[in-house]
């Protein structure tokens, strides 16, 4: 009672698109295309292997920790020279005590006069920069898509309260209020990522308030709100997806900002605690009695990191915005 | 325009509302409830009873109702201190030395003077910092932005555009530590920092000491004004009127600069004025990397010794700073931009 295939009822597929004239080019999404320009974007390439080298190096910390046998945070005498009691150069502090599991070089020298591993403050240093701009950075995103979102689509009363707080955050003179809520709140980690994400997140919202408010006209979304869908998912699944560009772009910058801002509050001494490692803080650290002069490294190990560091992520969110939107302007 | 007028009268209104607001629960409640921060306590000397303590609160004026602390530091920056806060705070001083005493901004607790002459005495520092540095951000941005945009994809653009990234990138204390190290300590070309006044006899050295300063504080500004700039005279060589402009047979130097630049560097009017304002309310990092005794190191000082008024009283200034430089540049743009003024 076998059929021959030849005789089954139409083929399903015949519904599906055909390719026209036999010649057929792959479909790509968005987010393939985007991948295709990006990968031509030599800066952006070169900013996304420093970031992975960067990842991985923070990754490292405890390795560097045992293998030059310096804890973070600890004193080593052999740190500090013994006559000038400035913290020993690169490749410095060697003290010819060679035995398994002694004193080995300070392949970096000292980070400050405490005689701290530079290699191992810096390499947990790079754990806490990367911590707070990717913790802060999400909660900037995640506030501010809400914020956009509930601003732009209900406009109205809600829009205008919404507007209002966030013409009174902008407005605010940020750093300061940053160092008052840090001397109340004895800084930890999470008052500096709850400071960073308060007074960022009012720049993302803004954008995202006027892309809904244009998105929200459009027919797709008219024709949404008659097929009976209700809010939350006419925002979910047909006004959300054309932000998500616009989010990762941010993002990116976002991360920068916040390692940056960071850096400022414990370069200034209002930001963390003193046994968490931190690029500013080290950096403040070669300034009391001119230690950068007689030892410029101090500040310019962790400075150059944190430079590059901010340039990359700064790089690669001018790549992904370029890649995203290539007919855009070049800048803006 | 009177409507409008209005509703930014209304938007100042509510922005230092907000800020007073949140800077007064902050120094109020919130630090009230950390006992162990509570500047009754830290002003009452070593071990205090706990009836001194109570003294002290009194003295401070932080025995009275939250509500009522809030209103009477409202009053006091709108009409000045009341009768009852100067017999409190000065009670057998002179109309005079009881204004040294205290201001509208309050008493500051560390150093028992009025909060107002505090910033006054700051404020030239500060002032000559943000002046200087407007100087040099706008006549490098400007002339660069406009270069780079006509010439775009040029190796003039290119070098523009990655200066433009890398100088967002760089924050101010470490590139000012790195120019004071190498102009100041290799090459001994400026001061090593502080603050000279100025004079009109001889100005040289109020500027000699600023240069550096003003010149580190000018570089993220000018990355983003170059940005600005460019961003601007790209959109507007691409409009209409220039193509008009030159189709009359206007010279291209002619539609650079009296077409195309006259409406792109409107926006740069704008944030200009914001960003002073901005500014004048101390530039912390800067001045505390070059040691200019301006607000923004009063303000870190204020912080740091948990003095309340002082503390509130300087982030309310550069609040209100940032109120009046919104208006003045909305004021300034209507007369600028006719269609503004006109519609």
């Amino acid at each position: 009672m076998s059929m021959p295939p030849a005789m089954s009822p139409i083929p399903v597929d015949v519904l599906a698109p055909r390719e026209v004239g036999g010649h057929s080019a792959p479909t790509r999404g968005p987010w393939a295309l985007m991948w295709r320009r990006l990968r031509r974007d030599k800066a952006a390439l070169a900013s996304v292997a420093f970031i992975i080298l960067l990842f991985s190096f923070a990754a490292a910390a405890p390795l560097f920790e045992s293998w030059t046998n310096h804890p973070q945070n600890t004193s080593n005498v052999a740190g500090s020279d013994d006559v000038t009691l400035l913290p020993v150069g690169p490749l410095g502090g060697c003290d010819g005590v060679t035995d398994v599991g002694k004193d080995t070089c300070f392949i970096l020298g000292a980070s400050n006069v405490s005689g701290h591993d530079m290699l191992v403050q810096l390499s947990y240093g790079a754990r806490t920069s990367l911590f707070i701009g990717v913790v802060s950075t999400a909660i900037t995103v995640a506030v501010a898509l809400v914020m956009g979102l509930l601003a732009g689509y209900s406009g109205g009363f809600t829009d205008g309260v919404i507007s209002r707080l966030m013409d009174v955050v902008a407005a605010f003179p940020f750093l300061l209020f940053a160092i008052a809520v840090s001397t109340v709140f004895r800084s930890n980690v999470w008052t500096v990522i709850f400071v960073i994400a308060a007074f960022s997140w009012f720049y993302p919202a803004r954008l995202f308030r006027a892309e809904v408010l244009s998105l929200r006209e459009r027919e797709f979304v008219s024709a949404a709100r008659m097929l009976g869908a209700s809010t939350p998912r006419i925002l979910r699944k047909h006004i959300f997806p054309h932000l998500v560009g616009a989010t990762v772009v941010y993002a990116s910058l976002s991360i920068a900002g916040a390692i940056l801002f960071e850096a400022a509050l414990s370069y200034l001494g209002f930001g963390l605690p003193a046994d968490i490692p931190s690029w500013g803080r080290m950096i403040s650290q070669a300034v009391p009695g001119g230690l950068y002069r007689n030892a410029p490294y101090l500040m310019i190990f962790p400075g150059t990191l944190l430079v590059l560091t901010a340039l990359a992520f700064n790089m690669l969110g001018d790549g992904l915005r370029d890649a995203l939107d290539p007919k855009g302007n070049v800048d803006r | 325009m009177l409507r409008y007028t209005i509703r930014r009268l209304l938007w100042g209104a509510l922005v230092i509302l907000g800020v007073s607001l949140s800077v007064f629960v902050l120094f109020g409640p919130v630090l009230r409830a950390r006992s162990d921060l509570s500047p009754a306590r830290l002003y009452a000397g070593k071990n205090p009873s706990a009836a001194e303590i109570v003294q002290v609160e009194k003295n401070l004026g932080l025995d009275k109702p939250v509500m009522q602390q809030y209103g009477d530091m409202m009053y006091r920056l709108v009409l000045g201190p009341s009768d009852a806060e100067k017999k409190r705070l000065c009670p057998n001083a002179s109309e005079d030395r009881c204004r040294e005493l205290v201001g509208r901004l309050g008493r500051s607790y560390a150093k028992q003077r009025s909060v107002d002459l505090l910033i006054w005495d700051r404020i030239g520092a500060t002032a000559s910092l943000t002046m200087v540095a407007g100087v040099i951000w706008m006549s490098v941005s400007i002339p660069v932005g406009i270069i780079s945009a006509i010439r775009p994809r040029s190796w003039f653009d290119r070098t523009t555009v990655t200066g433009v990234l890398v100088a967002q990138s760089l924050p101010v204390y470490y590139f000012g530590l790195l120019a004071l190290y190498f102009f100041t300590y290799k090459l001994h070309l400026f001061p090593q920092g502080g603050y000279v006044k100025f004079s009109f006899s001889n100005p040289w050295p109020w500027l000699w000491h600023l240069i550096l300063p003003a010149t580190t504080l000018s570089l993220t500004f000018m990355a983003l004004y170059v940005r600005i700039v460019r961003g601007g005279m790209m959109d507007a060589m691409g409009e209409d009127y220039v193509r008009t402009a030159r189709a009359k047979g206007a010279s291209e130097r002619r539609t650079v600069f009296r077409h195309a630049m006259r409406n792109a560097l409107l926006p740069v009017v704008t944030i200009f004025g914001l960003d002073l304002g901005l500014l004048l309310g101390g530039a912390i990092l800067t001045e505390a990397t070059f040691g200019l005794q301006g607000l923004g190191q009063l303000s870190v000082s204020a912080a740091s010794s948990l003095d309340v008024p002082l503390t509130s009283g300087v982030v309310l200034f550069a609040a209100i700073l940032i109120v009046v430089a919104n208006i003045v540049v909305d004021v300034a743009y209507a007369f600028i931009d006719p269609r503004i003024r006109l519609s």
